[in-house]
Order: structure tokens, then sequence, then C-alpha cells
């Protein structure tokens, strides 16, 4: 019972920690290549391509937490 | 733009505009009372449409009076001071009657009587928002996709949130179970509508073949609709469907190159296929089969042993070694092969890992979003013990059509990528040079 319980809370938490990593990292990339685009409006294209994937790569870490989540979310009691 | 618009003209708001309110309301009062019969007994049914009523003549002395105080021709005090004597003993004789011998329900009797109120506000909000009806009484461009558009998403949220309630209210409100909320689909219904059917049964466990099944034969139809008939001049069809593989064409091209042509259909394929598949779950009753890991993994493993075969042939074997190797260049390379050769296995298997995990984690998070939210909006109505429900989870729908498109894009970027690193390296070097 108690573990089911300390889940509740860590799940949410955890969770909670990727996405302040993963929020962080997707401002710099995605504020570089803002910033990159303004100075070079012809290359927006290929930047933007670059951008997107890198904001998978990133933005994976969280979908990792988030499937842990509903891995482990069944055992909350 | 901005000259195009018009305030709405008094065209708009004249006798005939109450006369459609009047109707609009007729009919939405009957098919409330008509749904309160069902599920609650006729005597709400009776105070709404007694309500109604009411407002209805209400309204109808109103349009009296407008006419006898704007049209010039008819002014008459007379006839105002009349209309204006019969109106108040009207409403309140009407609600004495309906409220005292009667014994109606207030509240049910309220919400007939704002039925008109609310018919009223819709169609000015309406009118106001859209850039108004012409003349002729047709929808300006922006108005009708607009009117469309919301139409469609009301369709789609209304009827899935009803679906919701009705099978998972009682569920929800006594806190649900181990299952992880979704938004019921046709063969969760059947299965339970039908908890021993053999066919049942087999249609809830094999849901997400049939589903996918469903988008291959519609884009294989539509495929093959427009392959047959192609003609000089595009219809409608046509125009879509090749206005969507060029851009996709040439969105590849520009990363791969010219040499990528080969691979176009492959990735084309793959985003149709996983795109139509994620907007899947947000058809009603429908669920999207990439929300399952099984569906996610199949289609990585399909682009993985592509992927693999592409550098082979591409590479050669010696090539395609040397290119697990680290490519080593000089002495250093060399000695860097124990370190590198393992490295690249790993990420050679993480790379379907990752892929398959980051859409189904995405389309898998937006469905229980979606399925959350429209359980609020049925356990805050619970109380009122109908199938009906807050549908909350509507701003969602459109940042997951917006999320759908992105992720079926990011899967197919990917594989992209990763057909980029298989093709030989120096080619591509040239061309980029060359361009």
């Amino acid at each position: 019972m108690i573990e089911g319980n300390i889940l509740g809370l860590a799940l949410p938490i955890g969770l909670g920690i990727a996405a302040v990593g993963s929020g962080l990292g997707l401002g710099k990339a995605v504020g570089a290549a803002m910033e990159a685009m303004g100075r070079q409006p012809e290359a927006a294209g290929k930047i933007q391509v670059g951008m997107v994937i890198g904001a998978a790569f990133i933005e994976a870490l969280t979908i990792y937490a988030l499937v842990t989540v509903f891995v482990l979310g069944g055992k909350i009691r | 733009m901005l000259q195009k618009r018009r305030l709405p003209a008094s065209g708009d708001f004249g006798p005939g505009f109450l006369g459609r309110i009047r109707t609009a309301s007729l009919a939405l009062g009957g098919l409330a009372a008509l749904v309160l019969t069902v599920y609650a007994g006729y005597r709400p049914a009776l105070a709404v449409l007694a309500g109604l009523a009411v407002s209805v003549v209400n309204l109808r002395l109103l349009q009296a009076l407008f006419g006898r105080m704007l049209v010039p021709g008819q002014r008459s005090g007379r006839g105002v001071a009349l209309l204006l004597l019969l109106k108040l003993p009207l409403l309140v004789g009407g609600t004495w009657v309906a409220l005292g011998p009667l014994r109606l329900s207030a509240a049910w009797y309220a919400v007939g009587f704002s039925v008109i109120l609310l018919v009223a506000v819709l169609k000015v909000l309406g009118l106001l928002l859209t850039g108004m009806s012409g003349r002729d009484g047709r929808w300006s461009w922006p108005g009708r996709s607009l009117l469309t558009a919301v139409t469609a998403i009301g369709a789609l949220g209304g009827s899935a949130v009803v679906a919701f309630a009705s099978e998972g209210g009682e569920a929800a409100a006594e806190g649900g179970g181990d299952k992880v909320p979704e938004l019921p689909n046709i063969f969760e219904l059947l299965h339970e509508a039908f908890p021993d059917a053999a066919w049942a049964k087999w249609l809830f466990h094999w849901q997400n073949p049939i589903f996918s099944t469903l988008v291959i034969v519609l884009l294989c139809v539509i495929a093959a609709k427009v392959y047959r008939k192609r003609t000089m001049i595009p219809g409608p069809l046509q125009n879509g469907v090749e206005a969507v593989v060029e851009a996709f064409s040439n969105f590849i091209l520009g990363i791969l190159g010219p040499r990528g042509r080969e691979f176009v259909p492959f990735l084309g394929t793959l985003f149709l296929y996983i795109w139509w598949n994620n907007l899947l779950g947000l058809v009603p009753f429908g669920k999207s089969p990439t929300s399952a890991f099984t569906t996610t993994v199949s289609l990585a493993i399909c682009v993985f042993c592509y992927v693999q075969y592409t550098g082979v042939t591409k590479l050669g074997i010696k090539g395609y070694l040397h290119h697990l190797i680290g490519s080593p260049q000089d002495v250093i390379g060399w000695c860097m092969v124990p370190l590198m050769l393992p490295l690249h296995l790993i990420e050679e298997v993480a790379k379907p890992l990752s892929l398959s995990l980051r859409l189904f984690g995405n389309i898998m998070g937006e469905d229980v979003l979606l399925g959350v939210f429209a359980m609020l909006g049925v356990s805050m109505l619970a109380f009122l013990k109908l199938p009906i429900g807050v549908p909350l989870h509507l701003p969602f729908i459109f940042l997951a059509v917006l999320l759908s498109t992105i992720q079926a894009l990011v899967f197919t970027l990917l594989s992209t990528i990763y057909f980029l690193q298989m093709l030989p390296h120096d080619e591509h070097e040239e061309e980029a040079h060359g361009h």
C-alpha cells in the first residue's frame, strides 16, 4: 500500500522535473533558432528543419518520463 | 479585408430575424423536451415547453410592439399601450399557471423560458463574429469556414462526450479503475454492450489493426481514385492530393538531395499513414492505433530494416561495416574502433526505440489528455444524471490536431535523417557545394 502512495507522489514530480529540463532545453534551442532565422531569413527553411529535429530529441526525454508514468500509473492505489 | 466587413445591417435584425429566432427556439426547445421525456420523465419536459410557449408568445408581442413603434406608417400610441398592457399579465399569468396549479418545476420552466434568449444571443453573436450573412442570405467566406470548423469540432467533441458520458460516466464518478481514461471507441462500446459475445471480444482485441486497416484502405482508395482518373485540369481531390505530394516531395528532396527520390514514396506513405492514424483518435468512436506501442514499434522496425538495407546496398558490405566502426580515416580513428563500434551498434538499436516511444508517448498523452478533460466535463454535470457533459476538452482538440501533424512530421523527418546518415557522405558534400 505504502509503495503505491509513494508512486502517486513520485510520478508527477518526476514528470515535472523532466518537463523542466526539457522546457529549458527547448527554450534555448528554439530561441537560438529564432535568432538565427532573424539574422538570416533566407536560411529559415533549413534552420527550421534542424530546430524541429532537435526539439523532437529534447522533447523525447519528457516523453520517456511520460511513458514511465503510463507504465507505473496503474500501480497507484 | 476591413472594408469588406460591415456591421449588421438593419435588415439582419428585422422581423425576419425575430421569426428565425422563433423557429430555431421552437426546434431547440422541442428537441430538449423530447430528450427530457426520455431521460427525466414528462413533467420536466412539460415545464420546458410551458416556459418556451410563454416566451414565444412574449416574443410575438414584442415583435408586434416593434412594428408599431418603428415602422413609420403604422405608428400608433394606442396599439403600443395595449400591447404593453397585454405583456405583463401574460408573463405573470403564464408563469403563475405553470408553477401554481400545474405544479411544474420552476427550474425547468426557467430553462424553457431562456431557450429563446439563448438562441437570440447566439444568433447575434454569430452575425457579429462571422462578418454577417450577405444580403442574399449567403455567408461570407471567412464566416462560412469558421462556421464549418466550429460545427465540425463541436460535433466531434459533443458526440465523443456523449459517448463517454453514457459509457464511462458512472465509472468515472466512482473513481474509475486502473484503466487509463481515453475516449471510448466503437469496439470498446460494443464490448461493453455485448460482454459475452465472441465477435465483440474479437473486435475489441483487434481494434488497433482494424483501425489502421481502415486508414490503409482509405488511403488506397483515394490514391487509386486519383491515379485512375488523372486529368489535365484537376478536380478538387486530385488538386489536393497533388498539392500534398508535391509539397512533401520537395520537403524530402530538400533534405536528401536529388538521390532521395527513391525514398519519397516510402516516407510519404509513412507520413500520411501516421498522420491519419493520429487524427483517427479525434474522430468520434475512433481510436488512434498509434496510441498503442505495438503499432509504433512495428513502424519503427520497418524504418530500421529499410535504413539498414539502404546502408548495405548503397555503401556495400565493406562500406557499411566501415560506417559502423565510425568511418576511421587515420590511426587515431582506427584506435577508437573498440569504442566506436559498440556506440554505433547501440545507436542503431536506440533509433527505432526512441522513434516508437516518442510517437507512442505523444499520441497516448494527447488521447489521455482529451479523455481526462472530457471526464472532468462529464463529472461536472454528473448530478443531472443525464448522458451529457461540458465539452471541456474542445480547446485541446485544436492542440491535438496540431500535435498529430507535428508528430507525424517528426517521425518522418527523423526517418529521413537516418536515411541521410546511411547514404554515402562524400557525394552529398559535393552536391551541397554544387548548389
